[in-house]
């Protein structure tokens, strides 16, 4: 072998060794993160007495349930209705509220935006919903994709929501996670044994 | 060659063998690294997609749901009827031409109307198409042999449906085809492609029930049904019985706002309206005084005017209005609401 090749492939197990710390890294990291059930669950920070938005582009972008997780203050509730997106909007029309635009993945938390506006009107009565829920205990409500597209609105009384979390769980994502880490393990080794100097040729035997 | 220049006992077989594995393992990690590209891509393992998009065609919600709310609306309604209901209760669950009726003086009221609901469950017959306000239900209940029909509206998202118009069926009469429930009915605008509009029909039908008569027919819409020959045959009798000693005059004008029309599956459409008739009797000359009949004279608190008597009765009438030949009424009833006598 001549010294250029072999300079070629320690570069290149060198580079390999980078290339495969990441997957590893980051796969051990999710493996860890959504443990066995492959759980992911985000928290909604700032939530309290505004209404809560949550939209078909949050809650239906996957073919699994979400599971909304809410807790309210003490001696408070929250009605959660479940509608068509139009006309989640149309009730909701011009009211202040916190509408749920996405997660951060790296932070573990769901991404907000709040709309200024007038005191929702009161939802509970009206014929648009095809669920509704009074929460006045930590309560979870599961949405399901069958009845997709829909939004979700939650609209706390009282002293509002001490806390909101959103959870989607698929085991599967546990194993892509150990097999990423895996794929990076294996890129390491490999990456190693081409680092490793050559074991030189032995030497003429006695 | 090789073999000659390779000292005697000099072997490079375990280095062979070492790039073998090497070269093995190299083409594992690259396919790894492949295999992981192509399936790495965070969205595609995640099971990310774009979120379905809302259908906002056809009819906002099913069969089942608009059963529970005209079923439930007819029910208040009937319950608030049957005693004697606030302005306020009544306004929660009635508008427009029933919140009309329910609000007529119980003097005026004869006999028992007969329940809305009972006994069967409404059987929806349209639901307004499309996502926007108002939307509106068209059901139907059965009771004692009279079909009835009712109209629901709700206004705006935020207001719950409530009975705008009751009317009854004429004997024999039925209604056309609707379009299938899933897809939702539209209500007849402004470009309505009938033979005229609803209200242009419900104008021309009061204008042949007129008396005297201003208009003998019309092109647009007839007046042979039944609840028409009765107006005609009590105006003729009324003018008989005056003779000359009184005037008799009937109007029949349609009420504002009261007139809505849903679209049938033939392109015709199913028209409901509310009319006012005002019958006014003035003695003549000849007469100082006209005595009122007994119910009249009850209803008065006085046995003869010397000036005018003065009735007002509210119509409520349901029409199919075809594209081009003429429309007919299928459902008529009647309510008087003011008396003036002097």
């Amino acid at each position: 072998m001549t010294p250029h090749v072999a300079l070629l492939k320690r570069l290149a197990g060198a580079l390999l060794v980078l290339i495969g710390l990441v997957p590893l890294a980051f796969g051990t990291y999710a493996a860890a993160r959504l443990g066995t059930s492959g759980s992911a669950t985000f928290v909604v920070k700032g939530v309290g007495t505004s209404p809560v938005l949550l939209t078909p582009d949050v809650l239906n972008r996957t073919d699994l349930p979400v599971e909304i997780a809410l807790t309210p203050r003490s001696g408070a509730s929250a009605l959660v209705v479940i509608g068509t997106p139009s006309d989640t909007q149309a009730a909701l029309g011009t009211a202040g509220h916190t509408r749920v635009t996405g997660v951060d993945v790296r932070a573990g938390q769901a991404t907000t935006a709040d709309t200024a506006g007038r005191t929702v009107e009161p939802l509970g009565e009206l014929t648009l919903w095809r669920k509704t829920e009074q929460v006045t205990a930590p309560a979870t409500v599961t949405i399901t994709q069958a009845t997709a597209p829909e939004s979700v609105l939650i609209a706390p009384a009282g002293a509002g929501l001490a806390s909101m979390a959103l959870t989607w769980a698929n085991p599967t994502w546990f194993y892509q996670a150990l097999v990423l880490a895996g794929s990076g393990g294996l890129l390491m080794t490999v990456g190693w044994l081409l680092v490793r100097p050559a074991p030189k040729a032995k030497e003429l035997a006695r | 060659m090789t073999s000659m220049t390779t000292p005697p006992g000099v072997t490079h077989a375990p280095a062979r063998r070492l790039t073998a594995t090497r070269r093995a393992a190299l083409g594992l990690a690259l396919g790894a690294t492949v295999l992981t590209s192509a399936c790495g891509l965070p969205d595609h393992v995640v099971g990310l997609h774009d979120a379905p998009t809302e259908t906002v065609s056809g009819a906002p919600f099913g069969e089942a749901t608009a059963q529970e709310i005209t079923s439930a609306t007819l029910t208040e309604a009937d319950r608030l009827l049957a005693s004697d209901a606030s302005e306020k209760q009544l306004t929660a669950i009635m508008t427009g031409p029933a919140l009309r009726l329910a609000q007529v003086a119980p003097r005026f009221r004869t006999g028992d109307p007969g329940a809305l609901q009972a006994p069967s469950a409404p059987t929806i017959l349209a639901i307004s198409t499309g996502r926007a306000w108002p939307r509106t239900i068209l059901a139907t209940t059965q009771s004692d042999g009279v079909q009835r029909v009712h109209v629901l509206t709700s206004a705006s998202p935020t207001a719950p449906f409530k009975l705008w118009l009751t009317a009854d069926l004429l004997a024999g009469a039925s209604i056309p085809a609707l379009p299938p429930l899933g897809d939702g009915t539209t209500l007849v605008g402004k470009d309505h492609g009938l033979v005229a509009s609803p209200t242009q029909v419900f104008t021309l039908y009061g204008q042949l029930l007129n008396s005297p008569t201003t208009k003998a027919s019309s092109a647009v819409v007839s007046a042979r049904d039944a609840f028409a020959s009765a107006i005609k045959t009590s105006s003729a009798q009324q003018t008989k019985a005056l003779g000359k000693l009184g005037t008799f005059k009937r109007t029949n004008a349609p009420i504002a706002g009261s007139i809505l029309a849903f679209r049938l599956a033939d392109g015709s459409a199913l028209a409901f309206a509310q009319l006012t008739r005002t019958d006014t009797i003035k003695p003549t000359s000849k007469a100082k005084r006209l005595d009122l009949p007994k119910d009249l004279a009850t209803l008065a608190k006085r046995k003869s005017v010397t000036e005018a008597l003065r009735l007002t009765t509210i119509e409520t009438l349901i029409a199919i209005i075809p594209v081009e030949k003429k429309a007919t009424v299928i459902g008529a009833a009647e309510q008087l609401v003011g008396l003036n006598a002097k």
